[in-house]
């Protein structure tokens, strides 16, 4: 994981399409973190993750456990 | 596009009027001409779609000094740039055919020469000099060609049913390839589901000659090592995308002598094929599209939203339970393989239409879900990997709320245990992960076939395709291997075959796909996986790179797969007679296949509550008919519709030629 991918992935995000339920837009969010930067998001995390604060993110994706 | 066939021995002389037979089993494919070339030991056959150069392009094509011959089936799309590359290299053009930039390219490459096609084609090359017989087909499995060997005899052919025109050839269903059937959906090549024909496998070469026979693949999918593609650049990417599709769809619109039309089905590929003919070309457009009476299927709306952003003049049909149950047994013997779905009859209904309004040749969008990455096996996995990182993860059983919205019954309902039966097995170092739902769901079928053929495919190894995968696909994307197994087994096995070629040539109709196009496959394959299935939403990039000729409803829209009604086409409004014969205890004893009390158990739930059928029972139903009228339209009957018909209009007998001339 690079700062370069979160940065990219945040900008490829606002063509997403808006997800209404926030607990559904919050899986959502979680599958396409932890798919494209390879880490292991908490339930907690999962609960706050959003991806409309960058430096939110990139505190989250330092912090988690890398998947493999 | 055609209908190919031929017969080569090394141990006798060649039954010429047997290839003639042949080639006028093939008339549907090619209505415009027919003929076969006869040589000592070898016939090749040819009906002809006459789509390019329709003066000089009859076949099978023979070289300048007749040393080769030429059967071919499609269309090689780069052929006005290959034949000014042989021109360079001082070869002489006496046609504008593709077809003989087939037989100069042979010349000059070898068998080779396939490598530096773009299209999709099924062809034979009879080499006299060297006395070897060459087959080969496109990457993708677009064009069909069958074989069947027996000692130092080879006939080939474009549909089974014309290899049975040989009333020696064992007409007869194969366990092996039945049970690759009730896995995989289709039979993986070089299996079929008849116990002496084999296919030829999509990106490979095969050589007949006195030493037998030997086949090579000349090209393989690939996919690059996870965070190694070449640009991780989101509009970089989408540009080249939309660039390459373009090129793609303009070379398939205007390398035609006649009009080309566009399906649109409602959904996000046709919509992009036929917007990119609209902006890139000023050709007027013609569409065609299926609408269904049962509301749970028709997608109507959407297909009226593109023919209002285009101004195409738009042909629809109409396609009711009966329609389906109509066409089923016609379907199913241009099909020549069991089905699961119905969803085949409203394409064959649909190609009916495109030729009833004139047309011969259709762009579809037809491939975009596998290379772009839109099936929901796809997401569904993506889901399971979800799953499998945290197992103790209470939260996230509701990611499978985000699967299937469209469907009534959401499983998303019961998260929980829609978890369980998606998540089991969720390995991710096992390479058909993606798949294995699907192939187990689909092998339950066969728990309703007889104890003989059980007994008999339990006997039968069938190999795993994720076997084939190459041995760096352990650094790919989990995406990508998924990518691959749908690209080697449902693709040239179901959706180019019956639901594609077969019911679009049942009508005299050849589909076109631009996104099956060699530079299309190649270029999205590199592309990072996020591009293609971002998170959970579908073909990313292509939604990004066409984001402004298509209307913002079919981008939003949420994956529908194409769908027709299974079980209540044959039970919901009425029953037709043919159902009930083979499903006839007579019927059922004679093909062997089913277990007789099981099948009248299904079929009078299904006469008494068809709409309620959920999937299992849908595809069990429509297994049971189609295989049913399998074997009594091409194991008890040949599969031949009208027997006794014209013989080939030309015969051309080379055999007091020079073969070394």
């Amino acid at each position: 994981m690079t700062a370069d991918l979160v940065a990219r992935l945040l900008a490829e995000s606002v063509h997403l399409p808006p997800e209404g339920d926030p607990a559904q837009a919050a899986l959502r969010w979680a599958i396409l973190i932890e798919d494209s930067l390879g880490v292991v998001l908490s339930d907690e995390q999962i609960g706050s993750v959003s991806l409309a604060d960058p430096e939110h993110l990139r505190a989250l994706v330092t912090a988690a456990p890398r998947s493999r | 596009m055609c209908g190919i066939c031929g017969i080569v021995s090394f141990d006798r002389s060649v039954d010429a009027d047997l290839v003639a037979d042949m080639v006028t089993s093939l008339e549907h494919r090619g209505p415009d001409d027919s003929a076969v070339v006869v040589d000592h030991g070898a016939v090749l056959g040819h009906s002809r779609l006459a789509l390019i150069d329709v003066a000089g392009g009859a076949q099978p094509l023979g070289s300048a000094d007749g040393t080769l011959w030429v059967t071919f089936n499609g269309e090689v799309f780069n052929y006005v740039e290959l034949r000014e590359e042989l021109r360079s290299l001082g070869h002489h053009f006496t046609t504008v055919s593709d077809t003989e930039v087939v037989v100069h390219a042979y010349e000059q490459w070898g068998a080779s020469c396939v490598e530096r096609f773009n299209g999709q084609w099924a062809l034979a090359v009879w080499d006299r000099r060297r006395r070897r017989l060459v087959l080969a087909r496109d990457r993708m499995g677009v064009r069909p060609l069958y074989y069947r060997v027996l000692g130092r005899e080879l006939a080939f052919a474009s549909e089974v049913k014309t290899l049975f025109t040989d009333r020696s050839v064992t007409r007869e269903l194969d366990p092996a390839g039945l049970k690759q059937v009730w896995t995989y959906w289709s039979c993986v090549a070089p299996s079929t589901v008849f116990t002496d024909i084999r296919q030829l496998a999509p990106g490979h070469v095969a050589t007949f000659d006195d030493t037998g026979l030997r086949v090579d693949p000349y090209w393989s999918q690939d996919f690059p090592e996870r965070g190694r593609e070449a640009s991780q650049d989101l509009e970089e990417n989408a540009a080249a995308l939309r660039e390459a599709v373009t090129r793609a769809t303009r070379l398939r619109f205007e390398r035609s002598d006649f009009p080309v039309g566009a399906y649109l089905s409602g959904g996000l590929d046709s919509a992009v094929t036929a917007a990119t003919i609209r902006h890139a070309t000023s050709a007027d457009l013609t569409t065609f599209s299926v609408r269904f009476t049962d509301d749970e299927f028709d997608e109507g709306p959407y297909q009226r939203l593109m023919v209002e952003r285009l101004g195409t003049t738009h042909h629809t049909v109409d396609v009711s339970h009966r329609d389906i149950a109509e066409v089923f047994p016609e379907v199913v013997r241009q099909a020549e393989s069991p089905l699961l779905r119905s969803a085949p009859a409203p394409l064959f209904l649909l190609s009916r239409l495109v030729r009833e309004n004139g047309y011969k040749v259709v762009v579809t969008g037809e491939g975009a879900d596998e290379v772009l990455g839109g099936y929901d096996i796809y997401r569904e996995a993506r889901v399971r990997q979800f799953w499998a990182r945290d197992p103790g993860s209470t939260m996230r059983d509701g990611a499978v709320g985000l699967l299937y919205p469209w469907l009534a019954r959401n499983p998303g309902k019961a998260p929980a245990f829609a978890r369980s039966f998606f998540g089991a097995g969720a390995d991710p170092t096992d390479r058909a992960m993606s798949h294995h739902p699907r192939w187990s769901s689909t092998s339950a079928l066969t728990a309703m076939l007889s104890p003989a053929l059980q007994s008999s495919m339990a006997a039968t190894a069938v190999a795993d395709p994720a076997e084939r995968m190459p041995a760096a696909a352990e650094d790919w994307d989990p995406l990508s291997r998924a990518q691959w197994l749908e690209i080697a087994t449902l693709l040239p096995g179901y959706i180019l075959a019956s639901q594609g070629d077969r019911m679009l040539m049942a009508n005299s109709v050849e589909g076109r796909f631009p996104f099956l196009d060699r530079e299309v496959v190649e270029l999205a394959s590199q592309l990072p996986a996020r591009h293609k299935l971002f998170g959970l939403e579908e073909k990313f990039v292509l939604k990004r790179a066409f984001a402004d000729l298509v209307p913002p409803e079919i981008l939003a829209r949420p994956k529908q797969p194409y769908r027709a009604p299974d079980a209540p086409s044959f039970f919901a409004d009425g029953v037709p007679d043919w159902v009930a014969e083979v499903t006839s205890p007579r019927a059922l004893a004679a093909a062997g296949v089913f277990d007789p009390r099981q099948v009248a158990g299904l079929v009078e739930k299904a006469r008494r509550r068809s709409r309620s059928f959920g999937n299992t029972d849908n595809m069990r139903m429509v297994s049971v008919l189609s295989t049913q009228l399998l074997h009594e339209q091409l194991v008890v009957g040949s599969g031949l519709d009208r027997p006794g018909r014209l013989a080939p209009r030309r015969v051309v007998d080379i055999r007091d030629t020079e073969e070394d001339a």
